[in-house]
């Protein structure tokens, strides 16, 4: 990335930096229960869980690897954040008031305790919790090294100091605060997100001559660039579609906020309102991606050496530096709202999930021991993202679609489906995990990719789908009619 | 147990084999419209019991209906290529989905709020559920 190093960028970040830690001071007096570490005491209202979910969705991947893609592909890579407006539909709908309402009859910190409330036993909560820890490694370690590569940039100094400042700030907040320090960044985040996203917007259209005349630009170089489908095949912007609407309902970052809210009333505006907010963010996605080529393709601006660099480049050379402070600090909020939100499920997935399934119950003092590992995977993390960058782009790809496919079938499907069973489960999240890892690792070694461009967590997605809805036909055996009177009823209402 | 969900179910598990086939035998078309049966399935199953309300039943169908056409334009346009014409900014496919594909699925998320309080989740049912299953919260 180039370095900024613009004293407008600097104040901008810096002001940024010093306001999400004394978000984290103001959590810190209010977190005392695992509850409030985990679940923020069960207190958002409808304005912080829009504007929390969506920010805690919209990674660095959004603000970066986003507009990367629409340089690279033109518009096929839009077919993944497209797909928002119809994901968030799905996960309010599907999910929304039967999390909210599991959430209101037992203890329910963490998404394997919904799982082992649905299904009972100790294998479907075992499953979703190593599911949990393989995702977060993966996730935590590409948002930990995208919040050292920003600093580099914004700062100009070394990585090591980078990562050193910017997980200072992150370890604090979150080891402070827990998740209500980290949802109350998400928003502050949320809205430095949406300001950088308009101006972005404003300034892409002015640079390229508007969007008739950056159309116009890309059809004279190829018409498939700014077609529908971009340069790459149908099938593959389908499978994105597909994976991305219905994996947002398979995101445990953004679906266990449902447990979160205050009142199950509070649900009632949320799909529309994530799915406005979140289009409005991925206008900087759209925009900055096809200004670039746009400005390339005439002259105006040389090709870059790689993709990710249109943001960082249109950044500093066509908007001013307040408004490219703004959007650096807009793009930090994505990252390390996002690795917050991971570390609270890593966090509760070793000290919480992986003792309740295997001893059948918590840590005595919960919460230190909350706080403790917290600090210690983000110091894991940060030593795996420096020295394991290979491993770690591999589990960052598998992200989205392993959550997708072990998630989606076994959660909402399952919360929605009285015949679904414990045994379907573990066998889905087995497979959808193997399938997975297996396919992504054939296609890094260039020794299998799947054919017309279909994206691996979409085909493990759909496997997993099939093979949740046909081992629980065959497992069912009655199970369905002797379900827990609070399960049945949060399945029925 | 066998409900209406049993049924939605089944039609899901046929649309995720329906976008499988389409796959391994590369027919875009197909894939792209099984996918879209199984999004709008995906919203049938989480209205469950409320998806008997016509207005429910109609607006998803509504929904599947606007997601084939305009996945028939995209077809249509792919098919007939032609000249730079712009529709608002973009050539015509693209505007397909840009002021199509991309914001239609609103129209889900603002039904799920204006049936709310009728059939998602009324007042009557919910005071309901917790007198018989909410768990008293601890003082804070």
């Amino acid at each position: 990335m180039p370095i900024a190093a613009s004293p407008a960028i600097i104040v901008c970040v810096a002001v940024y930096l010093v306001c999400c830690f004394g978000i984290g001071v103001w959590s810190l007096r209010r977190t005392r229960t695992a509850a409030d570490y985990f679940v923020a005491g069960r207190s958002l209202g409808p304005f912080v869980m829009t504007i929390a979910t969506m920010a805690s969705i919209m990674s660095g991947f959004g603000f970066v690897g986003g507009p990367g893609l629409v340089y690279e592909w033109g518009m096929s890579s839009l077919w993944m954040t497209f797909s928002a407006t119809i994901g968030f539909a799905l996960c309010w709908v599907l999910l929304g008031k039967r999390l909210r309402l599991l959430a209101g009859t037992r203890e329910i910190l963490t998404l394997p305790d919904a799982v082992a409330a649905r299904y009972g036993g100790r294998g479907p909560r075992l499953a979703m919790a190593a599911a949990l820890v393989l995702g977060v490694l993966g996730y935590l370690g590409t948002q930990i090294l995208a919040v050292g590569m920003v600093l580099v940039a914004v700062f100009g100094i070394q990585l090591p100091l980078a990562l050193l400042i910017g997980l200072g700030v992150l370890a604090f907040y979150t080891v402070a605060g827990g998740i209500l320090a980290g949802v109350y960044n998400d928003v502050f985040q949320g809205i430095v997100m949406l300001v950088a996203s308009g101006a972005v917007l404003y300034y892409a259209l002015v640079s390229g001559g508007g969007m008739s005349q950056i159309s116009a630009n890309l059809w004279a170089m190829d018409p498939k660039f700014i077609g529908p489908w971009g340069t790459r095949e149908p099938l593959a912007d389908l499978s994105w579609y597909l994976l991305f609407s219905l994996g947002w309902a398979g995101q445990p970052h953004g679906i266990t906020k449902f447990l979160m809210l205050r009142e199950p009333r509070d649900l009632r505006w949320g799909a529309l309102s994530t799915g406005m907010v979140y289009m409005v963010c991925s206008l900087l996605w759209m925009s900055i991606g096809l200004a670039m080529r746009s400005l390339v393709q005439t002259g105006v601006e040389k090709p870059l050496a790689q993709p990710d660099l249109a943001a960082p480049v249109f950044l500093m050379h066509y908007t001013p530096p307040v408004v490219a402070g703004v959007v650096f600090a807009g793009l930090l909020a994505a990252i390390m709202s996002t690795a917050n939100s991971f570390l609270n499920l890593g966090a509760a997935a070793v000290v919480r999930d992986i003792p309740m399934a295997l001893a059948g119950r918590p840590p005595r003092r919960e919460l230190l021991w909350s706080r403790l590992v917290t600090v210690v995977l983000l110091s894991g993390s940060a030593v795996f993202a420096l020295y394991m960058e290979n491993l770690v782009a591999l589990l960052g790809t598998f992200g989205w679609g392993t959550f997708a496919a072990a998630i989606v079938p076994s959660v909402t499907i399952g919360m929605n489906w009285k015949r679904a069973t414990g045994t379907a489960c573990v066998v889905s999240i087995a497979v959808s995990l193997a399938l997975n890892f297996t396919l992504e690792l054939l296609s890094r070694h260039r020794l299998y990719t799947l054919p017309h461009g279909m994206s691996v967590g979409c085909l493990a997605l759909l496997v997993s789908l099939l093979v949740f809805i046909a081992v629980s036909w065959m497992t069912d055996r009655g199970r369905s009619e002797r379900l827990p009177p609070d399960v049945k009823a949060v399945l029925e209402i | 147990m066998t409900d209406r969900s049993d049924r939605v179910v089944g039609a899901v598990f046929l649309a995720a084999l329906a976008c499988l086939i389409a796959f391994f035998f590369d027919f875009w078309g197909l894939f792209g419209l099984a996918a879209c049966g199984l999004l709008v399935l995906g919203l049938a199953l989480g209205y469950g019991g409320a998806r008997n309300s016509l207005a429910i039943r109609l607006s998803l169908a509504a929904l599947f209906a606007a997601y084939a056409l305009l996945l028939a334009g995209l077809i249509w346009v792919d098919r007939a290529g032609g000249g730079p014409r712009l529709v608002m900014g973009f050539p015509l496919g693209t505007a397909l989905l840009v002021y199509g594909i991309w914001p239609l699925p609103l129209v889900a998320g603002l039904l799920y709020a204006l049936l709310f309080r009728s059939s998602v989740l009324p007042e009557e049912k919910l005071q309901k559920f917790l007198a018989e299953h909410g768990r008293r919260e601890p003082d804070r």
